[in-house]
């Protein structure tokens, strides 16, 4: 058990103790007694101050040192954590949400993200090196990619529409250049970071990596809007982020095997799928989609377990990439 | 009191000899210095991709201006004699020249590493800067 939920028991223990309708006064030898008594760990007495004081700051609990009685008491009469605003069961809910979000976090997003995220944890999450909370759940938290120390900046320019002066280098063409881009969204899939933009060059929306992308700057100039029409082709009618030539939102239809199909019912590619099984156990799974670069490249990684039906372009894209 | 530290985009064509290696991606003229970005491939005829550097005497020449405009800072490639070895063929880098400010307008300049150069020299002319102080940088 984590740190965390001892911490909260104690409090459950301490609660118990100073809420009693016949006041006892337990001093700190009692808390400690009856800690290891229900909890079968003897915590330390600086453990137990600490978790007086955070009992006052967090529930604003009215615990009181009487001299008299040389013990704590609660000075409110029927006064209990669980009759805060806030009920241990919220504590408890918040810091496992907090947890939640570290995992999350890490390198996946922005670093004011993560600075907020530490002031969080750093008051409501105790942490030892010592006693470490072991995590129960564990996401992927890859290494942060190269050109991600600008997620900021093109979070920035997409929030506060700022045009970006950036150089690109283009894996596939192997070539450097300077573009002018009035970004609108920064999307990450596959553990890839993007941003899509108006790029003035192109005099259309491109998508660029942020691993390609160095030396970027705002420029004073006038924001260049993209309609919403297209922003929410990217952000709900593509598996990936880079549109095929020409592509239009379309249905896509693809046959699958038996083993491909059991896959795709467990792991839905997309909100639009629809899959139409045979008695055999293959099946037909039609999306409703804008072809992509990813969406092809999926489905070549997976061929054979699935054959493109349509439409001809995306089995014509899918010969060519299949060819090289 | 100090003039505020203004950096302007400059639309630009380059001339002359300019080699296709390394490219001209963006200059920067601001009131401090003048900015060269440029995207350098490793040539495949090295087995490792070769090396790149640039002469600290390297400067810029504005057309109808005696002054030599000085190198003052390089960034993503050495000063000589240092280099930058490359490690393959398919190794690139991009790399930013500062020089002394040039007059922030319309003009054509040349960078001239070394007077008689070599093809591994980066010697570039005429390169015609346009449209200056059109478009301003913010957080440069």
């Amino acid at each position: 058990m984590g740190l965390i939920s001892n911490r909260f028991e104690r409090y459950r223990v301490i609660d118990e103790l100073l809420s009693k309708s016949i006041k006892e006064y337990p001093n700190m030898d009692k808390i400690i007694a009856a800690c290891q008594l229900k909890l079968k760990v003897k915590p330390a007495k600086e453990t137990i101050q600490k978790d007086l004081a955070r009992m006052k700051e967090e529930f604003r609990a009215p615990i009181y040192f009487n001299r008299f009685h040389d013990g704590y008491e609660y000075t409110v009469s029927g006064y209990s954590i669980d009759s805060s605003s806030l009920s241990l069961f919220d504590y408890q809910a918040i810091d496992e949400a907090l947890q939640l979000l570290r995992s999350l976090g890490g390198t996946r997003v922005s670093e004011k993200f993560n600075h907020a995220l530490d002031k969080l944890t750093s008051t409501k999450i105790e942490s030892s090196p010592d006693r470490g909370v072991r995590p129960v759940l564990q996401t992927m938290n890859p290494p942060s990619p190269k050109g991600f120390e600008n997620f900021d900046l093109f979070y920035n320019a997409c929030k506060n529409m700022i045009p970006v002066s950036i150089l690109h280098f283009s894996f596939s063409k192997r070539t450097h250049s300077h573009f002018l881009v009035h970004p609108f969204l920064v999307k990450e899939f596959d553990n890839h970071w993007y941003v899509i933009g108006y790029s003035e060059s192109n005099r259309s929306v491109r998508t660029f990596g942020l691993d390609s992308i160095s030396e970027p700057y705002f420029i004073k100039k006038r924001y260049i809007y993209t309609h919403d029409e297209i922003i929410n082709q990217y952000l709900n009618d593509m598996y990936g982020v880079i549109p095929l030539p020409e592509a239009q939102l379309q249905e896509i239809e693809i046959s699958v095997k038996e083993e491909g199909t059991l896959y795709f019912q467990s792991y839905k590619l997309h909100n639009t799928q629809e899959i139409y099984k045979h008695g055999s156990g293959k099946s037909t799974i039609r999306f409703n989609l804008i072809p992509t670069v990813e969406l092809a490249r999926y489905f070549n990684f997976h061929s054979r377990q699935i054959v493109v039906k349509k439409p001809a372009s995306l089995v014509k894209y899918m010969k060519n990439i299949q060819n090289e | 009191m100090n003039k505020p530290k203004r950096s302007y985009l400059a639309e630009f064509t380059a001339h002359g000899n300019q080699s296709a290696n390394p490219t001209i991606l963006r200059i920067i003229l601001s009131t401090e210095y003048t900015r060269i970005d440029f995207g350098y491939l490793a040539p495949w005829i090295y087995i490792k991709g070769g090396w790149i550097k640039i002469a600290r005497y390297t400067y810029l020449k504005v057309r109808g201006n005696k002054k030599k405009f000085a190198l003052i800072d390089a960034k993503g490639i050495p000063i000589a004699p240092d280099k930058l070895h490359f490690e393959s063929k398919i190794d690139r880098q991009v790399f930013s020249l500062f020089f002394q400010p040039i007059p922030i307008r319309d003009c054509v300049i040349d960078m001239i590493e070394e007077e008689n150069p070599t093809e591994n020299d980066f010697n570039i002319d005429s390169i015609a800067i346009n449209n200056v102080g059109e478009v301003e940088i913010i957080n440069l």
